[in-house]
């Protein structure tokens, strides 16, 4: 499946008609706080769903840590987390074996390699581990934040839950991620995109949305949301990451260089 | 062999480089031309180079003042004098050296030494990235044959070393 037309009104920011057209492969979404970002790839998430697809949403937050247990609380709705959450447990503990295509393959040895090891589950103890070469097992508490995450992926990957026809929505996936990891992530997700993929990314990283611009070989839309006086919610969206319009992203580089070169020419604005 | 050329309070020690000249900014006005600070030939490569240190702690506060100026619009404009004025400088320096009979079976390599301590690789790479507009890089297409391979490097000091030019403070 892919999503393509989008009309939402009357939901959370999206008071007035908000229509967008989504491409078939990744769609980075940037904009300030408060634009629908995360908002938007939820409604996505939840209202363009049917039974014969895979849709897979991994939130900002990492829960598998917390896996034990967790899942009988969300199911007798015993905590906060919502829908998504309870879905993202589903999703990574259903860990059926199949055929791997090559560009899975690819997939899982970067992130193999990337990481040291594979995520699994330990369904006896309900906790998700990684089980590093070499043998080693760290559970998914003592593991570095940005190696789940990673992880995470390629266990998605390996379950056939991201394969041709799926959705993957990930929201800030740049959290907890060293930017040396960002164009490994990036290479990834184009290569998901390729095998078939549709991929929506909101992001409030500089380096992430640089990095799709640069590798993008044609497979990459941006779109940049934005609020306007009257509280409406507009998109302008453009394969150029550079030709995007009021850019916020831009905007807060070119601040972040000002303030490197007053520093490091010692120009103070009271002298 | 090895040349040495003194810029300001900056000596160059060219390491390998047969020919290293410091160009006469007057003398090239005259010819309707601007030009870069310095051109040097090694066997495989010229280097056209040109020098910006805003590294000098006597420099007055109006001058840091105009120099930060300089920089921030580098970023902002989409055609800043700074970059503007970089690309003329290669491109005139170019020019020269074509008509005065250079040899370029060789490399060449565009020098943009920036001294600022403080100036990372993140800004390097931002000011490198709009300066790309104005060079002409163009010429690495292969129907201009007189040229074998053209590449722009935005360096900090020690990046010279590389290209075995070795950039000091005179004491």
């Amino acid at each position: 499946m892919t999503i393509k037309h989008v009309a939402i009104k009357d939901f959370q920011v999206f008071k007035d008609e908000f229509v967008v057209e989504f491409y078939s492969g990744v769609n980075v979404l940037i904009g300030a706080n408060a634009t629908g970002k995360t908002t938007l790839i939820k409604w996505l998430y939840f209202n363009k769903k049917d039974k014969s697809n895979n849709f897979v949403f991994i939130p900002e937050k990492d829960i598998l840590e917390h896996s034990k247990g967790l899942f009988t609380f969300i199911e007798k709705k015993q905590t906060g987390f919502g829908q998504i959450y309870k879905d993202v447990l589903i999703n990574a503990q259903d860990t059926p074996t199949i055929e791997q295509s090559k560009i899975q393959k690819t997939i899982c040895k970067i992130i193999a390699d990337t990481i040291d090891g594979e995520v699994h589950y330990d369904k006896g103890e309900g906790t998700f581990y990684t089980l590093k070469t070499g043998g080693k097992r760290i559970p998914f508490a003592n593991e570095a934040s940005g190696y789940k995450k990673l992880g995470f992926l390629g266990l998605l990957v390996t379950s056939g839950q991201l394969e041709n026809g799926s959705v993957l929505f990930w929201d800030e996936p740049e959290n907890s991620l060293n930017p040396e990891l960002v164009p490994v992530l990036v290479d990834i997700l184009l290569q998901l995109s390729q095998s078939g993929v549709q991929i929506f990314i909101a992001t409030h990283d500089y380096n992430f949305a640089r990095y799709f611009d640069v590798k993008k070989n044609g497979d990459v839309m941006f779109y940049n949301l934005a609020k306007e006086n009257d509280g409406r919610i507009t998109v302008c969206s453009s394969p150029e990451y550079t030709k995007l319009s009021e850019n916020l992203l831009e905007t807060a580089g070119v601040d972040l260089y000002k303030a490197v070169v007053k520093y490091a020419m010692e120009v103070d604005d009271d002298e | 062999m090895s040349n040495k050329i003194d810029e300001g309070v900056l000596r160059f020690e060219f390491i390998g480089c047969e020919v290293a000249k410091r160009l006469d900014a007057k003398n090239h006005s005259s010819y309707g031309l601007k030009a870069v600070d310095i051109i040097a030939e090694s066997d495989d490569c010229l280097y056209f180079i040109e020098i910006k240190d805003y590294q000098n702690p006597n420099a007055p506060l109006e001058r840091r003042k105009e120099d930060y100026k300089m920089l921030c619009e580098a970023i902002e404009k989409k055609d800043s004098v700074f970059c503007i004025e970089m690309g003329v400088k290669i491109k005139d320096s170019l020019l020269q050296c074509y008509a005065m009979g250079g040899n370029f079976d060789k490399r060449v390599v565009y020098l943009l030494l920036i001294r600022l301590d403080k100036y990372g690789s993140f800004e390097r790479g931002r000011l490198k990235e709009k300066i790309n507009g104005h060079v002409p890089l163009g010429l690495n297409d292969t129907r201009f044959s007189k040229f074998k391979e053209i590449s722009f490097e935005l360096v900090n000091a020690e990046q010279l070393k590389q290209y075995g030019i070795i950039c000091t403070v005179i004491p």
